[in-house]
């Protein structure tokens, strides 16, 4: 009786997975009980154990004819790509379903300003005060907005986390030695950035155009619900993360160095190029300022723009966005993020570098 | 991608990762070596989370939960888009991919100047010790560079012995090399010696080249930074091919 009840209330999950089973799988709901080894968990383990004997496999006859040294870059830096961003995306993840799973919805909605006008600053502010990747702040920024923060907020917070946390600006001091003003400059276009982006999202944003992540229904425990979570997440970010690093890793292989030193010496094609270039390297905010330090050929407000732009836009993160938001959040966000990020540098950098 | 495939490739990504770290050590190619505690704690998180996963949903896979998820462009399971996950455990198996050498160093624009790192506090070379003295190329640089700005000047007549591998310059030139790492190995950036004095060794030859500073008479300290040798011995790869 009850049980009818629920169904006719909520038919579309049982009613979609219905959909959705192939043939296949009818006649084996249909079939005798499986066997133990038909188990999903059993193959699973055949898959896993098939897929490192064809590693093992390719490891002794492949690798050693692997020898075109443009291939073997490309590999080296495209893993090293996966491999450094991987315990930032893990933790990103971790944190992120932790907060989804443990910490009460309205937790958030008490903590920053009912209007999403005056959130957004309060969100901004709390970027620079946590330390947080670029891609952990996408997931982060997601389980928010599925918390009830409103999406300008959220988005504040995406963009702040990365770009103005004391881990980044440390790091910045540590790249320019000398000169304490980037670091000011770096911390005040970017937070102004995020925040004005805020703020254009809260006036003319429309909620059709974002895809708030919803957190997968679970019937069990808060450590069950936390473990889907993360799965999901992971799965998610994860493959979208590795497209950004194929990308990067092909620019930084194919692309000739001297076209893009070229235009150093031209005053707005550099900041243009090192803002695309910032886009295109897709570098972890911790890292980036030591990569600007060393594009020695360019200006100051140029490198300004790499550092401001780096952290708010760039292949990874769009691939990321898209992954987590959908395209049609992404066609527009992004635009207006680049373009406010680029305006912002050239101004804080044209009055105080 | 059923939720029971997810979890083997959260395995594999995780032991892939324990595997170059605590085995092979082959992560030192790709990252810094202070971050390996980081990534084997990322590794445990994965094989983790995944066998749990495994064991969890023995008897049980309805295709994972996002069946009922709306507006997610995949459909039945999870995001097709997760199978790219075991592209850099291939690459990291099939291509075993070695660390950056010759090729990235090669390509990097000799004309720009690589700003050396910055020098710590104990300033002045130590006196005495070993003959000549062993140091990184990093901070031969660092010390070239502060003397070339109008700083101290204290390699002078001090003999050195510095490590790197060989790339050919112009001019019948050559160069002793050292990719330094910011983060990992995508953004190596080359530091480059100019050799003097010594023939050029075999492209790729890691060497020891003991002799002495020369300074390139450059005052804006535009990256050129010479040494004097008096001789370059083979020598294997570092453990550390990095600077």
């Amino acid at each position: 009786m009850k049980e009818n009840g629920y169904r006719t209330r909520c038919p579309t999950v049982a009613d979609q997975r219905d959909d959705t089973v192939t043939a296949a799988e009818h006649t084996q709901d249909h079939a005798p009980p499986r066997r133990r080894d038909d188990t999903p968990g059993a193959s699973a383990l055949y898959l896993l154990v098939s897929i490192v004997a064809l590693l093992v496999l390719a490891r002794i006859h492949l690798a050693p004819h692997v020898t075109h040294a443009g291939l073997q870059a490309w590999s080296t830096i495209f893993v090293a790509i996966c491999v450094q961003a991987l315990p930032f995306l893990v933790f990103g993840v971790l944190l992120s379903a932790a907060i989804a799973t443990f910490v009460p919805a309205e937790t958030w909605t008490r903590l920053l300003p009912r209007r999403a006008a005056a959130a957004v600053p309060v969100a901004g502010a709390a970027g620079a005060v946590l330390p947080g990747c670029e891609c952990a702040s996408v997931p982060v920024a997601g389980s928010l907005m599925a918390r009830g923060v409103a999406p300008a907020a959220a988005l504040t917070f995406l963009l702040a986390a990365p770009a103005i946390n004391p881990i980044v600006l440390v790091a910045t001091a540590v790249a320019f030695p000398r000169q304490p003003e980037m670091v000011a400059a770096r911390f005040g276009a970017s937070l102004a950035v995020a925040v004005l982006v805020g703020w254009i999202w809260a006036w003319f944003g429309k909620g059709a155009w974002i895809r708030i992540p919803e957190r997968p229904d679970h019937d069990g425990s808060k450590w069950e619900a936390f473990r889907q979570a993360m799965r999901h997440d992971l799965m998610h970010a994860g493959g979208f993360l590795v497209v950004g690093g194929a990308a990067a890793a092909t620019i930084n292989t194919v692309v000739p160095p001297s076209w893009l030193t070229g235009l150093g010496g031209i005053g707005w094609a550099s900041v243009l190029t090192l803002a695309f270039l910032a886009v295109l390297m897709s570098l972890c905010s911790e890292a980036d300022a030591f990569v600007a330090a060393s594009l020695t050929a360019f200006s100051p407000t140029a490198k300004l723009t790499f550092l401001v732009v780096g952290p708010m836009v760039d292949l990874k993160l769009i691939a990321m966005q898209t992954g987590i938001f959908g395209r049609a959040f992404v066609m527009r966000f992004v635009p207006l993020t680049f373009v406010l990020a680029v305006a912002v540098s050239a101004l804080v950098g044209g009055l105080f570098l | 991608m059923t939720r029971a495939t997810q979890n083997v490739v959260m395995v594999l990504l995780g032991g892939a990762v324990l595997w170059i770290t605590l085995v092979t050590g082959e992560a030192i190619n790709y990252v810094k070596p202070g971050f390996r505690p980081l990534l084997v704690a990322a590794g445990v998180v994965l094989v983790v989370l995944g066998a749990v996963g495994v064991r969890r949903e023995w008897h049980d896979d309805r295709g994972g939960t996002e069946a009922g998820h709306a507006g997610h462009h995949h459909g039945h399971g999870g995001p097709r888009v997760a199978w790219l996950l075991c592209l850099p455990v291939f690459a990291l198996f099939a291509l075993a991919p070695p660390e950056l050498g010759v090729y990235t160093a090669e390509r990097s624009d000799p004309r720009i100047a690589t700003v050396p790192p910055p020098l710590d506090d104990s300033y002045a070379l130590p006196e005495g010790g070993p003959d000549p003295l062993p140091m990184s190329i990093p901070e031969f640089m660092g010390r070239s560079f502060e003397a070339q700005i109008g700083g101290q000047a204290t390699l002078t007549g001090r003999r050195l012995e510095l490590t790197g591998f060989v790339t050919t310059g112009e001019d019948g030139r050559w160069y002793l090399n050292r990719l330094q790492l910011n983060c990992c190995a995508a953004d190596a950036s080359t530091l480059r010696v100019t050799v003097f004095g010594v023939p050029k060794p075999p492209k790729g030859q890691w060497v020891d080249v003991v002799g002495v500073w020369r300074p390139a008479g450059t005052p804006d300290g535009t990256g050129v930074y010479e040494f004097q040798a008096e001789s370059a011995t083979k020598t294997g790869k570092p453990d550390n091919p990095y600077a």
